[in-house]
């Protein structure tokens, strides 16, 4: 913790190359974010970019009144938005379009083709990937910060400047409407048998 | 009593591990008299998994993109030192083009009588006028010059203690309206920022808009440019231009095409 605060002290200076350690810390973060809200892995490297240099410039205006993530992902869910808000100006390319792209990144062929179980799980995941950008951005985005970045309704709140409760009902809600989308796309039960159940279990 | 409604929101908390001792025992009574509800924890618990399986790598290429832009270009901070450490590489590469350019007279003729003088850093004023990295030589008229260009290559002669603000400030404002702007068509075959020597010295603006930058420099300069690579690339003169003293600031926009 110690060590960041140099670090950003050091960057907010000038000194790229602790910024450049910044940037390797929380990459993942950033990129997760934005390859969520995008749906396709071209547009989430020019915005992690993009969120990464807007951070770079505006390192003076972080106050340390919050977590260095929390600004930080902040920073970046604001390119998010913006970035589907002019998408959405400029042409009338469905969502669909955009996670079908995902879904061949995710088909491409496998240097080791693999198992049976493999390729299900392949295909799996393209499935949630699409059903997922077919989410909301407001839905997608909790959704995303909860479970795949991990944060707690505090923090998600603190990111999206909204209550705690809201954050609350919003994963809910986007749970139970992945819910729906993968029971309707998929010949999986309602219920997953206890076998299905234990056979899936690997992550 | 719970309904499922309800007891959704709560079964949601509780895989996240945020529902209250009280919201926690309200839910463990419904699910034991709901087997629906049973399976919806199920459903989700495995639906997270799912979702978390989604976390990707990010590109190797990420951070070192960043970085290019970070070194190259010039941030409103105090600090120059780093800045500088990749200037001195890019003068020194212009500086070379641009002798061999003059030696083979690809160069229109123009004065260079303003060479070896460093370039001292005056205060913020006059730096509007003198955007330019000034490694280049580049061509002015006589009455113009307000602050000579050094050839200098040495970085260090550009960070001297007592240096106020960067001159390259980067504003990246947008072009006031009034101010004369030539638009270059790029050519992806030989791109303008390459081939026209007077940019690789002066530092590109963002724009905001997708596949323009652009740069500030002085109408002399700008018509030089206009003469030299009009045949070049494809260009938009302003109106203005030609009237225009010597030392007005313009801008020059590249397009994609």
């Amino acid at each position: 913790m110690q060590e960041e605060l140099e670090l950003i002290h050091k960057a907010a200076e000038g000194d790229a190359y602790a910024f450049e350690e910044l940037m390797t810390a929380y990459q993942k973060q950033v990129y997760n974010l934005t390859l969520r809200m995008t749906g396709n892995p071209e547009d989430a490297m020019d915005l992690s970019q993009e969120a990464f240099l807007k951070a770079w410039r505006g390192l003076t205006s972080y106050r340390f009144d919050s977590a260095f993530s929390t600004w930080l992902y902040r920073l970046t869910s604001n390119v998010c938005i913006d970035f589907l808000r002019r998408q959405k100006k400029q042409k009338t390319v469905p969502l669909q379009y955009v996670n079908d792209e995902e879904e061949r990144e995710l088909e491409l062929p496998d240097p080791n083709p693999g198992t049976e179980e493999q390729v299900l799980q392949q295909m799996e995941r393209a499935r949630l990937a699409a059903a997922m950008g077919k989410l909301e951005p407001e839905y997608r985005e909790a959704l995303t910060l909860r479970v795949i970045q991990g944060l707690s309704y505090t923090e998600i709140a603190v990111i999206l400047n909204i209550k705690e409760g809201t954050v609350k009902s919003r994963i809910a809600r986007a749970r139970e409407k992945m819910r729906c989308m993968m029971q309707k796309n998929g010949n999986k039960p309602r219920r997953p048998s206890s076998k299905e159940a234990e056979g899936r279990s690997d992550a | 009593m719970m309904n499922c409604e309800e007891a959704l929101i709560l079964i949601s908390g509780h895989i996240d591990g945020q529902n209250t001792a009280e919201e926690e025992a309200s839910l463990r009574a419904h699910l034991e008299t709901c087997a629906s509800c049973c399976d919806m924890l199920r459903a989700y618990e495995e639906l997270d998994s799912g979702i978390a399986a989604l976390e990707a790598e990010p590109p190797r290429e990420l951070i070192p993109r960043v970085m290019e832009r970070i070194t190259e270009q010039p941030t409103e901070q105090k600090h120059k030192r780093r800045f500088f450490f990749g200037g001195g590489t890019a003068i020194a590469a212009v500086a070379a083009v641009l002798l061999l350019l003059i030696s083979t007279g690809k160069l229109p003729d123009f004065q260079k009588s303003k060479t070896a003088t460093a370039r001292t850093t005056q205060s913020d004023a006059a730096d509007e006028e003198s955007a330019p990295k000034a490694a280049a030589e580049i061509p002015m008229s006589d009455s113009a010059l307000d602050t000579p260009y050094s050839a200098e290559e040495n970085g260090a002669a550009n960070t001297p203690s007592d240096a106020a603000e960067s001159p390259m400030l980067m504003t990246a404002e947008a072009p006031q309206p009034d101010t004369l702007t030539l638009e270059v068509t790029d050519n992806p075959q030989a791109p303008a920022e390459t081939a026209i020597a007077a940019l690789s010295a002066l530092t590109a603006e963002p724009t905001g808009e997708d596949g323009v930058v652009q740069y500030r420099t002085d109408a002399a300069t700008l018509r030089i440019i206009i003469k030299t690579y009009g045949d070049a690339y494809s260009m938009t003169v302003p109106e203005g231009l030609d009237s225009a003293e010597d030392d007005t600031i313009c801008i020059i926009r590249i397009v994609e095409p």
